[in-house]
């Protein structure tokens, strides 16, 4: 998903779940700071590298693929991006390494998905924000792991993308072209898209997400169909318009669980009702085949609509000098300070899960109550945070 | 990574570092035996696509290509091994790419860092030196103990990076 949706539409399903402007505000940031928050940025203020929620283009182009490497590069994006849907899942073709890939598999409605909104549980706006993030992923990025991996991942020629037929309710279909120049931007008319190059190697990071199929998942108006890689030669077809549709449905019902305004989180659960009165606007706002800046600015106004307010532009220096003039015991306490700690608790927790699942890819975790603190040292902040360890604390 | 893997690094660091000493003592002997393992790199390559298209890439949608690429990688490393004979082109070929490579990304990633105004001098030094080191082999050509001091010098870095990642802790804590 990009800003439109994670920032302003965040702003708008945080409105309608009940919250005021100002929290409004400060959930959207944290939303969309997940996708700016890279180790360069908290190199910069000085923050915790382990706490980054995404990588640069040039971190991937030089991130080692040994098991530590890709270990690293599984953490922060099946952590924030590509939360996997099913760890046990039966898979009934490959060896051990097949499957450990296959269990990745992102998707909305798992059981991940019930951790990620209870850890944000009264944890302020920044987790709230965060975890939100992380709710959209799972429809924008489903079908796809947050691993490198070739056999996953991987798209071949038959890619067609379904565009609505004129004056009717069927669509046209038209194959899509991928091209590799990265400073070409998509040619959303002719639909000639930029994805990433093949490379023959499982663990290349051109292999890592939906690199193989562009932005298309990220554009909320497209729907088209393809051969995954995994899915032994089955078609799949992608409906974005509807899924973000329920994707934001489901942001209101997890925020107002978060308010304690609707008990615990439960999945397969939306808050239709609440977006009934706007879910014209917002299905033509999803539907509207337009460059991101148009998403943009259709989903502002829809949001200053519907609170009141202006919306000011995602400013990643918002917060940056209250982080750097806090005394080095009083950070956690920033805005910037909350953020990092949701995620070093949000990656922490989907690595205890992928690891106790029997899986390797996301790197080893140790059970505090169990061990006591080992390990990076970057998260012992979380001692407090999230008020565990008993006497060990 | 668990002791075993911490213990196998850190030995396969000091190796490389073994190795290097022995190949600047003895560089005429030491092209050769680099040449070879280079060809016998790429074999090994083709070997393992192999392996990874019977127990993975066969379940993938077009995996075929897989096979493909092992084949050829086989053939082409097999290639590799007679060229053992002349040894300086092989490896120049080897470190030229290698290097220019190395150097692109990393300076890519200094940019970039640059733009967020965090450290990025660091990377587009590396950047540099690893397109100066492609450079040196093409200008030094002829020079049997250049050649070699450029490769030594990958290969103590390679193994310094290796070594100092087994003392890097990497488990993450879980608090419940």
């Amino acid at each position: 998903m990009e800003r439109s949706f994670h920032y302003f539409g965040t702003y708008a399903a945080a409105l309608l779940a009940g919250y005021e402007h100002e929290e409004s505000l400060e959930i959207c940031y944290s939303a969309f700071l997940v996708d700016m928050c890279s180790k360069a940025f908290l190199k910069r203020i000085g923050g915790p590298v382990s706490a980054a929620t995404t990588q640069l283009h040039g971190e991937m182009a030089s991130a080692r693929t040994d098991p530590v490497g890709l270990a690293d590069i599984t953490r922060i994006w099946s952590s924030f991006h590509f939360l996997p849907y099913d760890l046990y899942a039966r898979v009934g073709k490959g060896g051990r390494r097949y499957r450990n890939k296959y269990r990745m598999l992102c998707g909305p409605n798992g059981d991940l998905l019930v951790d990620t909104v209870n850890l944000a549980q009264g944890k302020g706006p920044q987790a709230t924000g965060l975890a939100m993030h992380v709710l959209a992923d799972t429809w924008a990025h489903r079908y796809f792991v947050g691993t490198p991996s070739l056999v996953i991942n991987n798209t071949n020629r038959f890619f067609v993308e379904l565009l609505p037929a004129e004056g009717g309710i069927d669509f046209v279909e038209r194959p899509v072209k991928f091209r590799h120049n990265p400073t070409a931007p998509d040619d959303l008319d002719a639909g000639i898209y930029t994805n990433t190059v093949f490379q023959p190697s499982e663990n290349a990071v051109m292999n890592l997400g939906h690199g193989r199929c562009g932005h298309l998942p990220d554009y909320s108006f497209i729907r088209y169909r393809y051969v995954p890689a995994w899915n032994d030669y089955e078609e799949v077809l992608k409906d974005n318009p509807a899924e973000y549709y329920r994707a934001f449905c489901q942001m209101v019902y997890a925020m107002k669980c978060l308010r304690g305004e609707c008990g615990p989180f439960k999945t397969n659960t939306y808050d239709t009702d609440a977006v009934a009165p706007y879910e014209q606007t917002i299905r033509g706002i999803l539907e509207k085949r337009q460059p991101p800046e148009g998403a943009i600015r259709d989903w502002r106004a829809f949001g200053q609509h519907l609170s009141g307010y202006a919306i000011d532009d995602f400013d990643l220096d918002a917060h940056v000098q209250e982080y750097l003039d806090a005394p080095a015991d009083g950070r956690d306490e920033t805005y910037l300070g909350k953020f990092i700690l949701a995620a070093l608790a949000q990656k922490g927790m989907v690595v205890n899960r992928v690891w106790s699942s029997g899986n390797p890819l996301a790197g080893r975790s140790i059970d505090y109550d169990e061990s006591g603190f080992a390990g990076i040292k970057d998260y012992l902040p979380l001692v407090g945070y999230l008020g565990g360890g008993g006497d060990r604390g | 990574m668990d002791r075993l893997e911490r213990a196998a690094n850190f030995a396969i660091g000091l190796a490389m570092i073994a190795c290097g000493i022995l190949l600047l003592l003895e560089p005429k002997y030491g092209l050769i035996i680099v040449a070879f393992i280079l060809g016998f790199a790429l074999l090994l390559y083709g070997m393992r696509t192999l392996i990874y298209y019977v127990t993975m890439a066969r379940h993938m949608a077009g995996g075929l290509s897989i096979l493909l690429i092992a084949i050829i990688a086989i053939d082409v490393g097999a290639f590799a091994l007679t060229l053992a004979g002349k040894p300086r082109i092989s490896i120049v070929l080897y470190l030229v790419g290698y290097n220019v490579l190395v150097g692109i990304v990393t300076i890519a990633r200094g940019i970039e860092a640059k733009k967020l105004e965090s450290r990025w001098k660091g990377s587009v030094i590396h950047g540099l030196v690893s397109i100066a080191l492609a450079m040196l082999c093409l200008v030094f050509i002829g020079s049997d103990r250049v050649v070699m001091a450029i490769y030594c010098f990958g290969l103590f870095y390679r193994a310094s990076v290796r070594i100092a990642s087994v003392f890097r802790p990497t488990e993450i804590i879980y608090i419940q």
